[in-house]
């Protein structure tokens, strides 16, 4: 074996992993060693497959087994960051389809994605208690000056597709459903232990949107831009509190005297 | 022990507080499983039935939420061994400080019984191999294991374990035993030894080398906890090869080289990895009380020996 040093036998074993051609094998090696050196090769995609097959159980059953692991493989090879923990791997993965050639007919498989990752961010997300809706000023007149701290867990995605519908579509227990066209923005909370995925219309999500990024509830109000009849701020508003999408609620000096 | 005690993994740990380290700290030498939240509920049904539990690492270093949650609840219960998997001590290179930093913040929650990792590099580069490869068993490679254990051991304030890796590819003859290196390298860096009976089996398979031999030259050596798990024959193109699959029940010539093992070093540790094809509760359960009797015969024969 004509090694010469342990960090080029580390680089050539390393390149050999992503290499899938048959002659890509670290130096010195027999054919026979290079067959058998598959078995590391093996291990490593599929380890990464798995965690991402694990993170994005929607993606994979809207494309299927077989183009999911190619894409997959895509990705990582793209990676040039990866840390030794994947509990939370594959960060990147949504905007990597939304510039996937081969899936680029699939329009809203990227906005899915998304919608899979904020539940994994989510579900690992920081433990805090969810705001308590009686600290909150009884006094509309005052309560149209609160605003709010997001709660740890909670992530809002605007999409311009039915991503939610697509998403509930394809849970173990889905009822079949007509899907129409339509934007949608997806909350995701986690109020204690569970997970939480709920649809918002372009109303109720430019609300959420502008009192997430801590406005108070009167401009967030305003940014919905929608006329009363089509917008049920008190409604939307004690569905949020319900939902856990805030941890505490200030009132900044000067918004209110 | 009472399972229903506040802070157990039988409570409703989405309504209190957990309480991490009611339980004993240290792992006793008897046997234990790998935990998996498939299992969580058959478990707390099933007090007692193993005597402890391993987790890797990697996969709690998240900031909050269940999972977390989950394994306080099993630690107030049961002594606990971290089994990391990505510190890539072989890889040449210090450790990744931030991944030590994650790895002492579950050790300083979760007061672990035993650390371990393995003789073997996963990152190159920046880059997580998400595999266990093999390290070149040279001098200098030695030299860089036992610096990396150094660092590992001085930041997580505790002696560390290090596995000896299943083998596939043939080595160079220029590489140290090993058995030597392993030994060489507890002695260096005062790590101790976790020994997987499994990986001897399927390494002396795929290598050609005669795995009582392997076992025999760990007597006297730091051994604080053994593995064992099941493997598969690959038929490899004509090059049958033993793959370490943790997937399968342990198979008669690993129980045979485990009691010969005990013999030779006394009532240790001992754990049934089993991660993929995961079984039923029952069966890994039952994989444990079967490593439990092994151990009591094999010392059993060893104080009518003595």
């Amino acid at each position: 074996m004509s090694i010469r040093c342990e960090h080029a036998y580390r680089v050539h074993i390393a390149s050999a992993i992503v290499d899938e051609s048959i002659d890509a094998h670290p130096p010195g090696l027999d054919s026979r060693a290079a067959q058998r050196f598959r078995v590391y090769r093996n291990n490593v995609h599929g380890a990464l497959i798995g965690a991402l097959s694990d993170a994005y159980p929607v993606v994979r059953s809207l494309v299927g087994e077989e183009f999911f692991a190619a894409m997959a493989r895509e990705f990582f090879l793209s990676e040039t960051v990866r840390g030794p923990s994947l509990a939370l791997y594959g960060a990147g993965f949504a905007d990597f389809i939304e510039r996937f050639e081969p899936a680029a007919s699939v329009v809203y498989l990227a906005d899915v994605a998304r919608l899979e990752r904020a539940r994994l961010e989510s579900l690992h997300a920081a433990d805090a208690e969810v705001l308590d809706p009686s600290v909150l000023p009884g006094d509309g007149d005052q309560l149209v000056h609160a605003r709010f701290t997001p709660h740890p867990a909670s992530r809002l995605i605007a999409s311009a597709h039915p991503v939610v519908s697509i998403w509930l579509s394809h849970q173990p227990d889905a009822a079949t459903t007509n899907i129409t066209a339509a934007s949608e923005h997806v909350l995701v909370t986690r109020p204690g232990f569970e997970v939480r995925t709920l649809r918002l219309d372009e109303p109720a999500g430019a609300f959420t949107h502008a009192l997430m990024q801590g406005a108070t509830v009167q401009t967030a109000y305003s940014s919905a831009s929608a006329e009363p009849e089509e917008f049920d701020v008190v409604a939307v508003f004690s569905s949020l509190l319900e939902a856990g999408v805030f941890k505490h609620a200030f009132i900044q000096k000067g918004d209110w005297q | 022990m009472n399972t229903q005690a506040e802070g157990s993994a039988c409570a409703d740990t989405r309504t209190r507080g957990a309480h991490a380290g009611t339980c004993s700290t240290e792992v006793p030498a008897s046997s234990g499983t790998s935990f998996k939240p498939e299992h969580a509920a058959n478990i707390c049904e099933d007090p007692g039935s193993a005597a402890w539990f391993e987790v890797h690492p990697e996969n709690y270093m998240v900031a909050g939420g269940p999972r977390l949650a989950q394994l306080e609840a099993l630690r107030a219960d049961y002594p606990l061994s971290l089994h990391g998997v990505g510190l890539s001590l072989g890889g040449g290179d210090p450790p990744d400080e931030a991944h030590l930093a994650a790895l002492h913040a579950l050790v300083a929650r979760f007061e672990p019984g035993l650390v371990s990792e393995h003789l073997a590099w996963s990152s190159h580069d920046g880059l997580y191999l998400a595999d266990l490869l093999p390290a070149a068993l040279t001098t200098a490679t030695l030299t860089s294991v036992t610096n990396a254990i150094d660092r590992t051991q001085s930041a997580l304030g505790r002696q560390i374990l290090i596995e000896n890796p299943s083998s596939y590819v043939p080595r160079p003859h220029t590489w140290l035993p090993e058995t030597q290196f392993l030994t060489e390298v507890a002695q260096r860096s005062g790590c101790a030894l976790l020994v997987d009976v499994n990986n001897i089996y399927v390494s002396a398979h795929n290598l050609g080398f005669d795995a009582r031999d392997y076992v025999d030259a760990l007597a006297g050596a730091p051994v604080g906890e053994i593995h064992l798990a099941g493997h598969s024959l690959d038929p490899n193109d004509g090059d049958p090869i033993l793959i370490d699959t943790h997937g399968a029940a342990v198979a008669d010539e690993v129980w045979a080289l485990y009691r010969r093992l005990i013999r030779l070093i006394g009532p240790t540790p001992t754990l049934i990895e089993w991660d993929t094809d995961l079984p039923a509760w029952p069966t890994l359960r039952g994989e444990a009380d079967r490593a439990s009797e092994h151990m009591r015969q094999a010392t059993a024969v060893e104080r009518v020996a003595s």
